[in-house]
């Protein structure tokens, strides 16, 4: 009885690896021309290859180069043409990263979110970001009133909030509702 | 194009036997994309309050946008 029972187990297990390598073979087929096939199976690599393959496809296929920092999940992307890629005010960027981090949230490729970044878009933004709310906690101080920044979305107000946590001078809070949600800056009073 | 719709969908829904898309062109400069998917798929494409479904049309805009050409992504059930 128990090794029936085994044996049934084994033999469910066995199908299901198979099944596995077939389903994973037909994505290998898939693959738009121009890929070197890869034989490796990591998680990494499958999201490099889907980001690949759905940049080529976007931008009709350009000389793409993918750099992968392991420890961040960054994924950053150069080539050239590729502002169909990026979108107004980094549209269509958000919405290939957001699609493939539920692809492989659902495939289990990696168990945290994933960034990608095309031709350093993503850190220029950060960085002109940064210095704006520098520039506008300075002018809160110096004019001792609260100053209302742009709506942003939630990536872009921790940025914020994350830089001016370290002036001791001013607080920061959101407020409105999506996706109308921005930062006001507020000066700490000095009297208490 | 057809196929990065396909490519992306069959990669998010349970069912990827089950994913059929039809092109239509409406005119020169539209194409029209009908999504078909398992009833218990169409949550997965649509997503919490249509956001996978949005993410696939700003997708698939910016594909046809490189061709010169817009795209409409309707979603059968």
């Amino acid at each position: 009885m128990k090794d029936k029972k085994m044996d049934d187990a084994l033999d469910s297990f066995v199908k299901s690896l198979e099944e596995e390598q077939k389903s994973g073979s037909l994505i290998e087929n898939k693959k738009i021309k121009g890929e070197q096939v890869e034989q490796k199976c990591s998680g990494l690599d499958r999201i490099v290859d889907l980001i690949k393959n759905t940049l080529e496809a976007i931008c009709i296929g350009e000389d793409l180069r993918v750099e992968v920092d392991e420890n961040n999940l960054k994924f950053a992307v150069y080539g050239d043409d590729l502002s169909m890629a990026i979108g107004k005010n980094g549209k269509n960027i958000e919405a290939i990263e957001y699609l493939i981090n539920l692809i492989s949230a659902k495939k289990k490729l990696v168990n945290k979110n994933i960034l990608i970044d095309i031709k350093d878009y993503r850190q220029k933004k950060a960085e002109k970001i940064k210095k704006t709310a520098i520039k506008l906690a300075k002018k809160a101080i110096k004019e001792g009133r609260k100053i209302k920044m742009q709506p942003m979305s939630a990536f872009d107000r921790k940025i914020i909030h994350d830089t001016l946590s370290g002036f001791a001078k001013i607080r920061t809070k959101s407020k409105n509702e999506e996706p109308f949600r921005r930062i006001i800056i507020y000066p700490v009073q000095e009297n208490n | 194009m057809k196929e990065l719709l396909e490519y992306m969908v069959k990669e998010l829904v349970d069912n990827p036997e089950e994913v059929q898309i039809t092109e239509e062109e409406e005119d020169e400069k539209t194409v029209i994309f009908k999504l078909k998917v398992a009833e218990e798929d169409l949550g997965k494409v649509i997503g919490k309050k249509g956001r996978t479904a949005n993410a696939l049309r700003v997708v698939m805009r910016a594909a046809s946008a490189k061709r010169g050409k817009s795209s409409i992504v309707k979603i059968l059930d």
